[in-house]
């Protein structure tokens, strides 16, 4: 364990009577759980939705938490990965209009047509991902958005390092043929 | 990736997943006013449902203990105004 895990258990242990503690566990977190939550939903607003019933689920249960090894971050992408499997559950019985407004700023793209052409590809690869099951969805977000490695992700995913770089392989394959498709059908 | 249908490879993949996915920061407001309202949630939970119940049983029993207290004073005291009216009585008597 390393001296910054030891100091986030201690948090952990002081955040259940004391607010100061939470707050800053909060701070640490807020930011990566709303990321993840942002690209499960595509929604700005969900995303604040859902990442203040994360923090008010975990406040209520912190007392709870048990050091097993799996850093407290795991138990809050657990508890954002139900909320957000609850929401899709809730979504898909109601009419949707998907919304897919978010753009990369590569930094790179400037002409209007190149542009236009980076928002297409950022939209078909975007949607292809949302597609995804979503443990292959929490992989690559883990992996590109948060940038951790195949053992952090592990930890997080209770999976080996070597069953995530399976997965990875697994994800990557099944994103081509996604892509794939959609590519198909939107020449046809 | 549709207009000049380039072929797919991992590189490629991933190349296009590390421009799409990339981090976004939360509003601060919201950051802020989320933090404030978790911390006054905790603030207003000082009492949990059981230290409640546990302060309630103390009240109940301290109240029962302090009139049990007040009761046998009371009856002392009755019992000593009787003591003092029969010897009152008994002293009339003898001197009669």
């Amino acid at each position: 364990m390393t001296p910054r895990d030891s100091d986030e258990m201690e948090l952990v242990r002081r955040a259940a009577s004391d607010s100061e503690a939470f707050g800053e566990l909060y701070n640490r977190h807020v930011t990566r759980i709303y990321n993840y939550i942002y690209y499960r939903t595509g929604d700005y607003q969900d995303a604040e939705d859902l990442t203040a019933r994360v923090f008010q689920r975990a406040l209520g249960h912190v007392a709870n938490f048990q050091d097993q090894g799996v850093p407290f971050s795991a138990w809050l992408y657990r508890i954002a990965h139900n909320l957000v499997a609850n929401w899709h559950r809730d979504r898909s019985r109601r009419p949707v209009v998907p919304l897919e407004d978010h753009v990369a700023d590569t930094g790179a793209v400037t002409h209007p047509e190149a542009l236009a052409m980076a928002e297409e590809q950022n939209r078909i690869l975007l949607q292809a991902v949302r597609k995804l099951p979503p443990d292959r969805q929490q992989l690559l977000i883990l992996k590109f958005v948060e940038r951790l490695s195949n053992a952090e992700i592990g930890q997080i995913m209770g999976r080996t390092e070597g069953a995530i770089k399976s997965l990875y392989h697994r994800t990557l394959n099944s994103l081509r043929d996604q892509i794939k498709s959609m590519d198909d059908r939107n020449l046809n | 990736m549709t207009a000049n249908r380039q072929r797919l490879d991992r590189k490629r993949i991933e190349q296009l997943l590390e421009e799409s996915l990339i981090p976004i920061e939360p509003s601060s407001s919201f950051v802020s006013d989320l933090r404030a309202r978790l911390v006054t949630v905790r603030g207003g939970q000082v009492l949990s449902p059981w230290m409640l119940i546990l302060i309630l049983a103390s009240v109940v029993i301290f109240i029962a203990s302090v009139l049990g207290l007040v009761l046998r004073v009371l009856l002392a005291l009755l019992g000593l105004v009787g003591l003092m009216e029969r010897r009152r009585r008994d002293s009339k008597a003898l001197s009669a």
